[in-house]
């Protein structure tokens, strides 16, 4: 049996199974409401359009924080990655972080940044500057050192060194270390929302959760994951681009 | 002192004076108390909480969870593993699917567990399962494929049973991978613990960080954030050195 | 680089600066003056429809004052909200929550009243159960917000006034506590108006205990509006002329009770018939900004609570209360 099809009549028994336990009353009426009133409720909030000011709260966020975790992320795995001693002083307290959650640290933006979106963007920027720093400074460790010899022997400037040799080898883990970066400064910046906030995709989940509009609720988390899901899959398309790309210029 | 003594005393020494500049700053009242407290006083208020028996239940009740999330997640995601592998067009119709499922921000289902489970331990554990589950599926499937087939082949060769084949051969050859995804599952399941503690409120070192946040004992904020920091970094070495210690024959 | 390059830079450097001092400095140049205030549990009646209505009815703009009004989730996380800098005003926290805020270095001041008693807080318990009385529910599961709350003291009062020992349990929000009561959780869920009354007019659940009925919290002022030490000490004149027009409203709001339903069901997106059963539990004088009655009651409270493990000094509790 092809992949697809047990991947579609999977994702079909599920929704039927959501769909029984529903109408069953298993759980009692308005925790799990059926799949319609949940897609009903999601065509309201996108065609009166109050999702979009929130979609663009969360969107500014989570691109502002990856923008920080980017330049911090890059600058410092450059650094480590060009840096043997520094590398092996700081990669493993780096890697040690990078496993740690990283909401805990929201009180501390809520105190200093205030309630509204910059603990937000904080919290994007943490959580989006380990995937980056980590492959970066792989990337940047991983350039090779023939290359690295010949760019010296013809007298190649820093700058020209740094464009010809170390950009091209690096190109495709440090987008690939952006990619997950991207996915978790949203999550990131939407948990945030959750916990304190006043606008965005997470206030309006928690809204909804507040006043006991559960479909609403539902509805606000699908939207979640239809706008994560197209994030992915444009990150992944712009890896493959690059990909090409990388294996064009190196022939 | 060897090269490696060297970096390892570079870096305790930069710490030392990150906690020293943050002590300075506090005690010369560069900043109000409510938002930066100094590490000295963080420690009293650990020495203090460790002596009334609260922060060592705080950590049970976080180990408790994480423990009982990751008993659940092997016991399902090994033999998950092992079915995807038995079944290849389930296992690559499957692989895809949980990648998925584990890429996209389902911990913001949380409310949902919430009221599925209750406000308790087993909204924190049905989540902390989830997130074990599917890496110690993928990294058990992932290694069951990697092993060479000539070692299957010399299996069915010297006539063994498939049970046989299973316990000398391919769960030999596939450990590293299964004992990774294991180490995997457990990292990601105390992450997920960790969150949902502080974003809920429910119990454990999650909690004690927002509750310090919440009443402005700032003191117990940062107890909780430190808690919660060192026992993740506790975790990843301890489960590194078992790692090693498992493979180093 | 050669001039060619550096002038028109430049130019564009200055205009845009130009630029956003023009934006930026055009609304402090203007009438209104914004006043951010922090207003927990949008929809609550007490806590949202004072300034919601100033707002609408134009009383605020009188004053003024353009409101920027910051929906929080909860009493302590006003509090931050306002120390943190997000907001001018907090509003409707429980006074418990904001002296101990003041005491552990929080730079706050109490400036009114926000709530006199608890008229705001019911029980429910489910349709087929047979409790008729809080006396009923001796030794059953009882289920309040969270640790500190006016619901949590409250329950603790209720079980010294009606002689019962319950299990107290936080259940949180009002949806999680439906939700922990209609799954046999515990026995009785709280509520505020107007959530849920919709269920008790279709007998799923039944209010067992009113916050109303309560004799140990009658006239304490159990939640307060407070602000920022620095900005009060900046804008005393804006915080006067707020509180005033928050005074006017509540009159008119009194005065005008159908028009209230109608904003109470609106800010809802409930049938004004439940807006209008929802505003029966609020008596005028429950909402009044002054006196900041029963301090000693709060302190007691938050001592019990170990939220603070001394009391405040009266020249302390001077400088935290400037309300009239």
């Amino acid at each position: 049996m092809k992949p697809l099809l047990i991947q579609t009549a999977t994702v079909l028994v599920l929704a039927a199974v959501w769909e029984a336990v529903a109408k069953s009353g298993l759980l009692f009426a308005g925790i799990l409401p059926g799949l319609a009133e949940i897609f009903r409720a999601a065509w309201a909030l996108v065609s009166s359009g109050t999702v979009f000011p929130h979609l663009l709260v969360t969107v500014h966020e989570a691109a502002v924080g990856f923008l920080f975790a980017a330049i911090f992320g890059i600058a410092l795995g450059v650094t480590l990655g060009t840096h043997p001693f520094l590398r092996k002083v700081f990669e493993p307290p780096l890697l040690y972080f990078a496993a740690t959650p990283k909401i805990i640290l929201y009180p501390i933006f809520l105190m200093l940044l205030g309630a509204r979106l910059e603990s937000k963007m904080a919290m994007a920027a943490v959580s989006g500057f380990f995937p980056i720093v980590v492959n970066t400074t792989i990337a940047a460790a991983g350039v090779n050192r023939i290359f690295l010899k010949v760019a010296r022997s013809v007298g190649a400037s820093r700058i020209q060194t740094f464009a010809r040799v170390y950009l091209p080898s690096m190109l495709l883990p440090v987008i690939g270390g952006a990619r997950l970066g991207i996915g978790v400064s949203l999550v990131a910046a939407i948990l945030g929302e959750l916990k304190v906030s006043n606008a965005g995709l997470g206030f309006i989940i928690m809204q909804s959760f507040n006043h006991f509009r559960i479909p609403e609720m539902y509805a606000g988390i699908l939207l979640v994951f239809l706008f994560a899901a197209a994030v992915n899959v444009t990150m992944t398309l712009l890896l493959a681009r690059c990909r090409r790309f990388a294996h064009e210029r190196a022939g | 002192m060897g090269r490696r003594g060297r970096e390892a005393a570079a870096r305790w020494l930069f710490i030392a004076a990150l906690l020293a500049a943050l002590e300075a700053i506090v005690r010369l009242g560069w900043v109000n108390r409510i938002f930066l407290t100094a590490p000295s006083l963080v420690a009293a208020a650990a020495w203090e909480k460790i002596l009334s028996g609260e922060l060592p239940a705080l950590f049970v009740t976080t180990l408790f969870s994480v423990g009982a999330a990751f008993a659940l997640a092997a016991a399902v995601g090994l033999p998950v593993g092992y079915a995807l592998w038995r079944f290849p067009s389930f296992g690559r119709a499957y692989d895809e699917l949980l990648s998925a499922l584990f890429a996209s921000p389902w911990i913001l289902l949380y409310p949902i567990f919430l009221v599925i489970f209750g406000r308790g331990l087993g909204a924190i554990i049905a989540m902390g399962f989830i997130s074990g589950m599917i890496p110690i599926a993928l990294n058990a499937h992932q290694g069951l494929r990697d092993v060479n087939p000539i070692y299957l082949k010399v299996g069915t060769g010297m006539r063994l049973s498939e049970r046989q084949i299973i316990r000398h051969i391919l769960l030999p050859a596939a450990a590293p991978m299964i004992v990774s995804g294991l180490k995997l599952g457990v990292t990601y399941i105390l992450i997920s613990v960790i969150a949902v503690e502080f974003l809920v409120e429910i119990g454990g070192i999650g909690t004690l960080a927002s509750k310090g946040y919440f009443w402005f004992n700032t003191e117990d904020l940062y107890l909780g954030v430190a808690g919660a920091i060192l026992l993740s970094m506790l975790f990843i070495h301890l489960l590194g050195r078992a790692e090693s210690r498992l493979f180093s024959s | 680089m050669t001039t060619r390059k550096v002038l028109p830079a430049i130019l564009v450097f200055l205009a845009t600066a130009v630029a956003v001092t023009l934006v930026t400095a055009a609304p402090a140049r203007g009438q209104l003056q914004t006043l951010r205030i922090a207003i927990p549990q949008k929809g609550l009646f007490d806590t949202t429809m004072p300034t919601w209505i100033a707002d609408k009815k134009g009383f605020l703009k009188d004053a003024g004052i353009k409101a920027e009004i910051f929906w929080s989730s909860g009493g302590a996380e006003t509090v931050r909200v306002v120390t943190a800098g997000s907001a001018d005003i907090g509003l409707a926290t429980g006074t418990e929550s904001v002296i101990t805020a003041f005491l552990k270095g929080a730079a706050v001041r109490v400036i009114s009243s926000e709530m006199t008693g608890s008229p705001d807080l019911f029980w429910l318990v489910r349709g087929d159960s047979p409790y008729k009385t809080l006396r009923d529910l001796d030794g059953k599961s009882i289920g309040f917000s969270r640790p500190g709350s006016s619901t949590h003291m409250v329950l603790q009062l209720a079980a010294e006034q009606f002689k019962i020992k319950p299990n107290l349990v936080p259940v949180g929000a009002p949806p999680d506590s439906y939700t922990a009561l209609m799954t046999k959780q515990i026995e009785a869920g709280w509520a505020s108006p107007p959530t849920f009354l919709d269920k008790v007019e279709k007998g799923e659940v039944r209010i067992v205990f009113r916050g109303a009925e309560l004799e140990g919290v009658r006239g304490v002022s159990t939640r307060v509006n407070f602000t920022s030490a620095d900005f009060y000490d900046k804008n005393q004149n804006l915080v006067k002329a707020y509180l005033s027009a928050i005074k006017k409203t509540i009159d008119w709001m009194y005065d005008n009770p159908k028009e209230t339903v109608a904003f109470f069901a609106e800010v809802n997106q409930v049938a004004p018939s439940l807006a209008e059963a929802g505003f029966k539990f609020f008596p005028k004088e429950a909402l009044a900004l002054s006196p900041v009655s029963r301090v000693d009651f709060s302190v007691d409270l938050a001592l019990k609570l170990k939220m603070i493990d001394k009391a405040p000094t009266a020249a302390e509790l001077k400088r935290l209360i400037v309300a009239e």
